[in-house]
């Protein structure tokens, strides 16, 4: 099915995903799963992968039965006007503090490790600007871009190879020895770097093909998987379980191991590039809740959204004092964000299955 | 005009934010190699020494060269850059060396632990501990191959590394190995070169061996240039192994070189009434460079002679370098990881390191002859 120049292709739909969850979550990932289920944690990875792909199929649930509403447009025809921009309002705040925490954890990995002196304010109003206008330009420019910083993240990936010299599968064995609780409570601590891919809600309709949105969806989510799975593995292997423990940052400390001939410092070669990755997860966030505001307030276009809501994603990022109210703020914002959409999903469904809404039939009939 | 704008957005994010960290290369003073002595006035302080090239034409010397004392590393690096007319900058340095009393007094752990902490150290940095000298004496030499004694160590250390005189041990790999159970950091160790009196010796150095530190960071041994390689074919980190050994075949002791083309090494740990047991099985592929043994070597039955020979010997001589571990409670050859894969629950990091000294361990090893030199006799 051809893709009209407002709609998502496949692939653009699969960047979007990716630009999404891939954010800076997975710099300390490794130490997350590690204290939760110590050498086994990229088993956890691999659960809270399936838990992905399993939310991914409720949410497909939901949206294939109202395949040109959005979130807001959905849960006011399921849970009637009030509680449905309740609800709606809700997973617009998510979406702006979870922006607001991607681009504040990457601003104390960049402050930590690269632009000491730099103040804080210079790196959001940057972020924020490109953030703005790229979300401002509607889904299919935003989709675009998303296509060029995918392509860029496999690339980041090999750069991400380089301290495999120092590997040692001895760290990672034996396999399964911290039992099914610790990697099942890893899992679930692994689960909220998952989040991003609920932009579902709002992009279901801006699809073209949406046949195959679930499949893409799944294929996106195992990609996912893997370069998470593979990126414990590799820290892992290289640090030492133990030492991960030991790391505020452990992705930085592990590819501050590895060296190229052009570059003796990966790890900036890497934050350089995965700036755009922030970026790309903090607009998708931006745009969802943009749009949502505007489906929400009757207006055709988001831009004037746009324009006025980013002092909030600088307030959530900005918020935090120190580094410990940063990773309490992700912390809340994994936990409460993550179980507020699943059961806006899970109230949605159940709502609509028992009141027999289904925009497919309707139409049909 | 919007993607001009983006563009323009796009290139501020990488060039604008670096207005308040600017650092202009003219103006740093790049630290490459520094040594740490314990003060023998105060045991609570130490002395770091330094070198940094001056990259100055009206300058005397290419290279400045700085001691200072201090209680910390950063208070050290301060008190540096006080006497410096440049910003100091950590990130181009190659080389830590440590003097032996450092290694043993704990003094070394306690730095490595501060440079763990240096967000612009590079984790790749070579640590030496130096034997009969203070760590400002290797920092201050002469070298005669290099003018910059940083660049000497750091060459000295790559090149054996590709030799495969010396393994290659980081910061990084030093962090690692003391935070990992079932493993201790091992560090190479290095003495002054040159003619006559110790004192004069300041025309190079050479890698004589490495130091075994335990679960404290302290040294506790140290293994010779030959005990090296059979701690390196043990924990294979054998890269282009070539070694010297002396044969006893037919009763007469025998010279041998060879390179050791492959090795590899299994592990079979047990608990035996709760005493741990480790048998060893190490394969070996050689390539016999010369061997001075006045006999046709493609006579058969010669390949087998000199591989049971070989095998005695990488028997008799690896055993030996694990004893001494276990004597110094080192397990530098990280068997403790073997044991804890084995019996996750019964493994405790405490447990292991008392464990370890009476820990039953044994050695087979069969070794492989894929050709004898170019020779048909070799004592011709």
């Amino acid at each position: 099915m051809a893709a009209n120049k407002f709609e998502l292709t496949d692939y653009q739909w699969f960047a979007v995903i990716v630009c999404a969850v891939l954010g800076a979550g997975i710099t300390i990932l490794p130490r997350t799963v590690a204290i939760s289920a110590g050498r086994d944690g990229w088993l956890s990875i691999i659960l809270a992968g399936a838990g992905a792909c399993l939310f991914a199929l409720l949410l497909w649930l939901l949206c294939r039965k109202f395949p040109t509403k959005t979130l807001p447009e959905i849960s006011v025809a399921v849970l009637g006007r009030l509680l449905g921009t309740a609800v709606s309002v809700l997973y617009i705040l998510y979406a702006f503090v979870l922006a607001g925490a991607i681009m504040r954890v990457f601003v104390e990995i960049i402050d930590t490790w690269v632009l000491i002196w730099t103040p804080d304010y210079v790196f959001y109003l940057l972020l924020l600007g490109v953030t703005v206008y790229v979300a401002r330009m509607g889904a299919t420019t935003l989709a675009r871009l998303m296509e060029i910083i995918t392509l860029l993240t496999v690339v980041v990936f090999l750069i991400w190879l380089t301290p495999l010299g120092e590997f040692n599968s001895l760290h990672l064995l034996p396999v399964g020895a911290e039992g099914v609780v610790a990697i099942a409570e890893g899992a679930l601590e692994a689960f909220f770097s998952f989040l991003g891919f609920e932009a579902l809600l709002v992009f279901y309709p801006l699809i073209a093909n949406q046949q195959k949105v679930l499949k893409v969806t799944l294929i996106a989510l195992v990609f996912i998987t893997l370069l998470y799975a593979g990126n414990v593995i590799l820290t892992f292997g290289v640090l030492g379980v133990e030492h991960t423990m030991l790391q505020k940052w452990p992705v930085i400390s592990y590819l501050r191991v590895g060296s190229l001939p052009f570059a003796r410092r990966v790890d900036t070669v890497v934050l350089f590039f995965w700036t755009a990755q922030i970026m790309g997860g903090a607009a998708v966030q931006y745009f969802a809740g943009t749009y949502s505001l505007a489906v929400l307030t009757g207006r055709r276009f988001h831009d004037i959204w746009t324009l006025v809501c980013w002092p909030a994603v600088f307030l959530v990022a900005a918020a935090p004092q120190s580094l410990g109210q940063v990773f309490k703020v992700v912390d809340l914002v994994g936990r409460w964000g993550g179980a507020l959409v699943l059961g806006i999903v899970l109230l949605l469904l159940a709502v609509a299955q028992v009141r027999g809404l289904d925009e497919r039939g309707e139409s049909a009939k | 005009m919007k993607k001009v704008l983006l563009l323009v957005l796009c290139l501020s994010l990488v060039l604008v934010g670096g207005c308040w960290d600017v650092l202009v290369v003219e103006e740093l003073a790049l630290a490459f190699a520094i040594g740490i002595d314990h003060d023998v006035n105060n045991p609570r302080r130490f002395i770091l020494s330094m070198t940094n090239p001056t990259f100055s034409e009206t300058s005397q010397s290419d290279t400045r060269k700085i001691l200072t004392e201090s209680y910390s590393l950063s208070n050290a690096f301060f008190n540096l850059q006080r006497q410096r007319e440049r910003i100091l900058v950590l990130g181009q340095i190659t080389s830590i060396v440590f003097s032996e009393e450092a290694a043993r007094s704990g003094l070394l752990h306690n730095i490595m632990r501060q440079v763990d902490q240096q967000r612009d150290m590079n984790p790749n940095v070579h640590l030496l501990i130096v034997r009969g000298h203070k760590a400002q004496d290797v920092i201050f030499m002469k070298p005669e191959e290099n003018a910059r004694v940083a660049v000497y160590l750091d060459k000295v250390m790559n090149t054996n590394f590709t030799a495969g005189e010396a393994p290659r041990i980081s910061a990084s790999r030093y962090w690692v190995s003391y935070s990992t159970a079932g493993i201790d950091p091992v560090i190479p160790v290095i003495e002054l070169t040159g003619p006559g009196e110790e004192e004069k010796k300041t025309d190079g150095v050479i890698i004589t061996g490495l130091a075994a530190l335990d679960y404290t960071g302290r040294m506790q041994g140290f293994l010779n240039d030959k005990q090296t390689y059979y701690f390196m074919l043990l924990t294979g980190q054998n890269h282009r192994s070539r070694m010297t050994t002396r044969l006893d075949i037919d009763g007469q002791v025998r010279d041998t070189s060879f390179y050791v083309k492959d090795v590899s090494l299994k592990v079979k740990p047990a608990l035996e009434n709760g005493r741990p047991r480790l048998a060893l099985k190490m394969a070996l592929e050689v390539d016999v460079i010369n061997i001075e043994w006045d006999v046709d070597v493609e006579q058969e039955g010669v390949d087998e002679i000199i591989e049971t020979a070989l095998a005695r010997d990488f028997q008799g001589n690896a055993l030996e370098v694990i004893r001494l571990t276990q004597d110094w409670g080192t397990d530098i050859v990280g068997l403790g990881q073997h044991m804890r894969i084995k019996y996750p629950r019964w493994f405790k990091d405490e447990r292991w390191r008392q464990e370890y000294r009476n820990a039953h361990i044994t050695l087979e090893v069969k070794v492989k002859v894929r050709r004898v030199g170019t020779l048909i006799r070799p004592q011709y």
